[in-house]
């Protein structure tokens, strides 16, 4: 009896320890090996389009993380009712919902932010990271793995937005600041900053040397 | 199919409701946010930019922020208009009459020498780019009438005679359109309820135009100054010219009478462009 009762909760512990590293396995996953810019080229145009400062970029990362976890959740909850043929729609509605509440709250709570986001933020809805978690990771996985999995693809969103809005704000104003404080001022930039870091062209320019570093220190690794 | 279209609308349904409720916890809508409605419904809604900000509502989020501003950058349409008028007034607290508008006046008398023939493009643009103009005084009216074309209201008429541009300040809505239109900046809008006009427009004592170069320019003789018993005149040391108090004036003219180049003109005045 007392045998039986020692292996079962020997078992049900390997089965939480198991799923335990499966799930730090999937976070750390989306960080830097399947990083959402970086390696998976998902989510280019927020990227561009909002990394001009650290404020926005970690506005928007934070933005991206409420929904990609809000849609994560649900989708891997309803994953089992949601008939093959609609799930497209299914993902969209649950996501334009997340949006919708995330749009709401920022205008309620963070109007600078809101502004200067703009047209981003409702259209996170159709942003191509939160989509294809949904479709590739939440619509088959538990919704355990399917935290992990946002959290992680949402924290590596944020990492790479952070690298470019870094390089972008810093060569572009020559200062750096995040929420109104001023952390750092280069002497002969800020006077004459290189404007085309602020620049979309600029945006693309970071991205693309981002990119070519990264496979040539090899922390990407080409087919 | 049936179960794929309730599944469907069940979740829509459900998602509705979450935003529903989620909107309901936020806070409602902010005062400022409120009182920026207030006002836009007070404006023209028209959005002719006239004013400065790219339309009406972006118009009324500055002035919710601002109510002074009205005074610099005024709605020409309102003004025209008393119910508006009068309805803007209370949505911003305070008390507003016409004669916070504004008015262009063109600062030049007209009567600057020309420096010679000039055969080029009728255009006070195309002159100015050209010789910098075709009068002696750099601060001349050139008489091309670029500003009559831009005036929505027809208010500039160009005074053949004299070749300058007269702006009737009954039409004058003060829009500011003919402002930015004059490549010499001469035209400047005053207050509505200015009573005074000097006729000349140079901008610093190095180059006053002097009796060679123009009949009627200030020639800084402090005259008016002078004439004044009001202290309604206050004398500008840097450019020299003479500077309105419009609240001390009392229209009693000594000013205009003492000038001696008559650059001095009453406001109402300035249709008939009298030189004595």
């Amino acid at each position: 009896m007392e045998c039986k009762e020692e292996s079962r909760s020997l078992a049900s512990e390997t089965k939480t320890r198991k799923s335990m590293s499966s799930f730090w396995k999937e976070f750390l996953k989306g960080i830097v090996v399947s990083n959402p810019v970086f390696i998976l080229v998902l989510g280019l145009c927020p990227t561009l389009a909002v990394s001009s400062s650290l404020d926005n970029a970690l506005g928007m990362s934070a933005g991206v993380i409420f929904v990609l976890l809000g849609s994560n959740i649900i989708i891997a909850l309803i994953r089992n009712a949601t008939p093959n043929l609609v799930r497209i729609p299914v993902f969209i509605v649950v996501i334009a919902t997340f949006v919708t509440i995330l749009t709401l709250s920022f205008e309620a709570y963070l109007p600078p932010l809101y502004e200067s986001l703009g047209i981003y933020l409702p259209l996170i809805v159709v942003n191509c990271i939160i989509l294809g978690r949904a479709e590739v990771f939440a619509s088959k996985n538990p919704v355990l793995l399917s935290i992990a999995d946002a959290l992680g693809i949402g924290l590596g969103f944020t990492l790479a937005l952070f690298i470019i809005s870094f390089i972008r704000e810093l060569f572009g104003t020559g200062t750096l600041s995040i929420f109104g404080r001023e952390l750092l001022k280069l002497p002969v930039l800020s006077e004459h900053p290189l404007t085309i870091f602020i620049l979309p062209s600029g945006a693309f320019l970071v991205i693309g040397f981002l990119l070519a570093l990264f496979r040539w220190t090899g922390v990407i690794k080409g087919e | 199919m049936l179960v794929v279209i309730v599944i469907l609308t069940a979740i829509g349904v459900v998602c509705g409701i979450i935003i529903y409720v989620v909107n309901r916890v936020l806070p409602p809508e902010d005062e400022a946010l409120k009182k920026t409605e207030e006002i836009s419904n007070c404006l023209p809604g028209m959005n002719c930019g006239a004013c400065g900000y790219p339309g009406c509502f972006a118009y009324a989020q500055a002035l919710a922020k601002n109510p002074e501003l009205i005074s610099e950058s005024t709605c020409a349409t309102v003004l025209q208009n008393q119910e508006m008028l009068e309805g803007l007034g209370s949505a911003l607290g305070i008390k507003l009459n016409p004669s916070i508008g504004k008015k262009a006046l063109v600062y030049c008398t007209g009567d600057t020498r020309v420096l010679g023939d000039y055969s080029g493009a009728k255009s006070c643009k195309a002159a100015s780019r050209y010789v910098g103009g075709t009068k002696k005084c750099p601060y001349g009216c050139l008489g091309f009438g670029d500003c009559v074309e831009v005036c929505p209201e027809g208010a500039i008429h160009m005074d053949k005679e004299r070749n300058i541009a007269v702006i009737d300040p009954e039409k004058c809505n003060g829009c500011g359109l003919c402002v930015k239109e004059c490549p010499k900046n001469i035209i400047k809008l005053v207050p509505a309820n200015t009573k005074i006009a000097f006729l000349c427009s140079y901008d610093s004592l190095k180059d006053i135009p002097g009796r060679e170069k123009c009949d009627r320019g200030c020639i800084h003789c402090r005259k008016c100054y002078k004439a004044c018993e009001y202290e309604a005149i206050v004398w500008n040391k840097e450019k020299a010219i003479p500077e309105f108090d419009i609240e001390k004036c009392t229209l009693c003219g000594a000013c205009v009478k003492a000038c001696p180049q008559n650059t001095l003109t009453e406001f109402s005045n300035i249709l008939r462009k009298v030189p004595v």
